[in-house]
């Protein structure tokens, strides 16, 4: 890297279903907090990028209309879709060149106007699969979970324990959507069967929800803030489509995790890393994303859940936040996982606080079956 | 310090209204390969993809998922960017940023379009502000023409003026073998074609097409190898604002397009683009812009552009040529218009464009334009940064 990048400031929204704001009331709200936290103005900021899809905004060219409500009136601003780590990698990338030293970065969804799932439909190749009208994200989720449980051996009630931790994790989080603190196993066995073995509680809620964060070059950051938040490394990386994949594994992560250890440094993960926010869109991805993440061996992912490790109180918290299980803005989830690590790093996780975290990871992930996925690692000073 | 970068290869479809021959896929594999080629490059060259259309003129969501055969996309870094009709400059300004931050060496840009797939203008409409202006301003055609009045009020422009625009580019586009309409017109033939919404007649307006455009972005090191003659890149600066297509927005000027290239020039040591840029490929979605957006540019002054117009200054054998390619008034496919013009500008860089090659090309720009909200300019050099 030529220069260092820092997180200096963010905010994010309170995740609801139908929320009473309208998307740009929602947009403001969040990016005027990012710079407040920051202490800085929008003068400061010299480019915006923000993340989100026409499909889910339910209108073609949609930046038109949030751009001024995330203050980039006649600044550089651009649009990388879908998850907004994908919009900080591009932010991060802009910073390093040197033509830009502060970053606004925004994401969002409201789930609630423009149903998620179905629009997920419009993911699929148009000339085959769209034309079964069959598949959609659950539906191909569910062939995911089959294949991982069928191959590993893991139970139902392996998965639902991943959702009785996130859900209750969730419930000390006040920006969370799904707040659950004395959910059961049992609870989440019987909840509303979707495609089989989805429910409703292992897959993500549909949420409206934003967030935003300022970057800033390591000079601009010092001025801003006594407590920035670095980023180590990054790294993304997409898988082919369904059709071509070994649906049982995120190789693309394994590629994604690969390039962020290596620019952070990172040899032995579980050692070296405090604590994890990923985005588990379903319950069962979440232990596939550590055996990607290289937290355990293939397969093995079960254990970690089994023996409470990735609990709030084991030796490596995973989602302490609730992940997206607690509360899913499409867009914004995997940049509201950047944001949730790093007030860990800033000791600033007010009721799930993790002790003596230096270094997290953040995982954002997109498309069918988790077919992106990108990664950042973050440490503090 | 921004890593030295350079355009090192370009690749165009073939365009026309209806690609019935291929599939989304098809298309975007086709434009690769030839970029590929055109650099001499496979694809275990290229260390990351960037993509870009817009979504709703296919009906489909999530190109870089479904169309990874085609993008080359599998186990690579990949990001779908989307703006307005910027989005193809959107996309080939990220691929910039990928090489230059110093993350990758090679880097594949990829924008497309099949507008015949769904209804353009029906979506475009979606674009407008739900309550008010969407029962009444439909498409991209009503704007600019409010535009335009205003302009002929205040300067006594003539729709001749834009008419000229017109015929300029599409005859340029006779030399263009990549350009979707070819065909030789006159004044007469502009005036005497349908009107849209006045005062831009259907000769006035771009045509909708399929088609698709690849870049490839080196780093320096590697773009010298690649290219004998690469196009490097000087500065990307973009602007955006706020219109509701139904105010009488901008009338005299293009703010963001001003704001971008008064940037642009800035970076880029330009203090006399009429003197010191050699060609322009500029994003005219009407040739009503033509006439207008050249003050945006400053490249003169206000209200000057139609006497240069008539004299000829912007003509493949003016001052500075607009256009050799034919502009997006011959070949819009709209997620690659905007790409195609930094391809065409490299083109002209590179000394490879061909029948439509400008002599002596040192210094090329290109800008975009999105939903009056959005624009982008882009300066090539045959010299490094």
């Amino acid at each position: 890297m030529t220069r260092r990048v820092a997180i200096v400031g963010y905010a994010q929204s309170n995740h609801q279903y139908d929320m009473p704001l309208p998307r740009e009331d929602m947009v403001f709200e969040v990016v005027k907090g990012a710079l407040e936290d920051a202490g800085i103005t929008k003068k400061e900021v010299d480019t915006v990028v923000s993340a989100s899809t026409d499909f889910l905004d339910g209108r073609t060219i949609s930046g038109v209309f949030y751009g001024m409500a995330a203050g980039a009136y006649l600044k550089d601003e651009s649009k990388a879709e879908e998850d907004g780590t994908l919009a900080l990698y591009y932010a991060f990338m802009r910073i390093l060149t040197d033509i830009y030293d502060v970053a606004l970065v925004e994401a969002h969804t409201q789930g609630s106007c423009i149903n998620p799932h179905q629009v997920s439909f419009y993911m699929l190749d148009p000339l085959f699969d769209r034309q079964f009208n069959v598949l959609n994200d659950i539906a191909t989720a569910a062939l995911q979970a089959r294949m991982y449980m069928s191959k590993y051996d893991v139970a139902e009630e392996d998965i639902a324990m991943v959702a009785v931790k996130n859900l209750a994790n969730a419930a000390s989080n006040p920006h969370a959507h799904r707040r659950m603190l004395d959910v059961t196993p049992e609870e989440v066995l019987n909840s509303k069967l979707y495609y089989e073995p989805i429910r409703e509680l292992t897959m993500s809620p549909i949420s409206d929800g934003a967030c935003a964060l300022v970057l800033a070059s390591e000079e601009r950051a010092r001025e801003f803030t006594d407590s920035p938040v670095w980023i180590l490394g990054a790294g993304s990386c997409q898988d082919s489509y369904l059709r071509d994949r070994n649906l049982h594994r995120l190789e693309s992560l394994e590629k994604a995790a690969q390039r962020a250890y290596e620019m952070a440094g990172i040899k032995d993960p579980v050692s070296e890393l405090e604590v994890l926010e990923v985005s588990e869109k379903f319950a069962h991805e979440e232990m596939m994303i550590y055996e990607a993440l290289g937290l355990c061996r293939e397969g093995k992912g079960r254990v970690l859940i089994e023996d409470g490790i990735t609990s709030k109180y084991g030796e490596l918290p995973v989602n302490p936040s609730g992940g997206a299980l607690g509360a899913d803005p499409v867009c914004a989830t995997g940049l509201i996982r950047v944001i949730e690590a790093a007030k860990q790093i800033n000791g600033e996780a007010n009721g799930y606080q993790m002790p003596h975290a230096c270094r997290a990871l953040a995982h954002g992930q997109f498309g069918l079956c988790a077919q992106k996925n990108v990664v950042f690692v973050l440490g503090g000073e | 310090m921004a890593r030295r970068t350079a355009i090192v290869g370009i690749g165009q479809t073939y365009h026309c209204a209806r690609r019935d021959d291929v599939n989304g896929q098809e298309l975007i594999n086709e434009a690769v390969t030839r970029a590929l080629e055109d650099a001499g490059l496979t694809m275990k060259d290229i260390d990351a993809i960037v993509i870009g259309n817009m979504d709703h003129f296919e009906a489909i969501n999530y190109v870089d998922g479904w169309s990874v055969d085609g993008s080359g996309a599998f186990m690579r870094p990949i990001m779908k960017l989307t703006t307005g009709g910027t989005s193809g400059m959107t996309v080939a300004t990220a691929g910039y940023y990928h090489v230059a931050s110093g993350f990758f060496d090679v880097v594949l840009a990829i924008g497309w379009e099949m507008n015949s797939s769904s209804d353009t203008t029906a979506a475009i409409t979606t674009c407008c502000q739900p309550l008010i202006e969407r029962d009444f301003f439909a498409g991209a055609i009503g704007p600019l023409a409010a535009e335009y009045t205003a302009y002929i009020k205040r300067f006594g422009a003539t729709e001749e003026d834009a008419a000229l625009v017109s015929v300029r580019d599409h005859n340029n586009a006779l030399n263009n073998p990549h350009a979707h309409l070819r065909t030789r017109i006159t004044v007469e033939d502009v005036m005497k074609s349908p009107v849209l919404c006045y005062p831009i007649k259907l000769l006035d307006m771009c045509p909708r097409s399929d088609g698709a455009c690849a870049l490839i972005y080196a780093c320096e090191g590697k773009a010298e190898k690649l290219a004998p003659r690469p196009a490097w890149v000087h500065t990307i600066a973009g602007s955006r604002d706020f219109v509701y297509m139904g105010e009488p927005f901008q009338h005299e000027e293009l703010i963001t397009l001003e704001r971008a290239s008064a940037r642009a020039y800035k970076r880029a040591g330009i203090t006399d683009p009429l003197k010191e840029i050699d060609v322009m490929e500029l994003y005219l979605p009407a040739s009503t812009t033509g006439v207008k957006w050249m003050e945006s540019l400053w490249v003169c002054g206000r209200g000057e552009a139609p006497r240069l117009i008539r004299e000829g200054v912007f003509n493949m054998d003016g001052q500075l040529p607009v256009n050799p390619s034919g502009g997006p008034l011959a070949t819009n496919p709209i997620g690659a218009t905007a790409m195609i013009r930094v391809g065409e500008a490299a083109l002209q860089i590179m000394g490879k464009a061909g029948d439509r090659q400008v002599p002596n090309v040192r210094t090329a720009l290109a800008t975009a334009f999105g939903s009056c909200s959005w624009s982008d300019v882009t300066i090539l050099r045959d010299t490094k940064p």
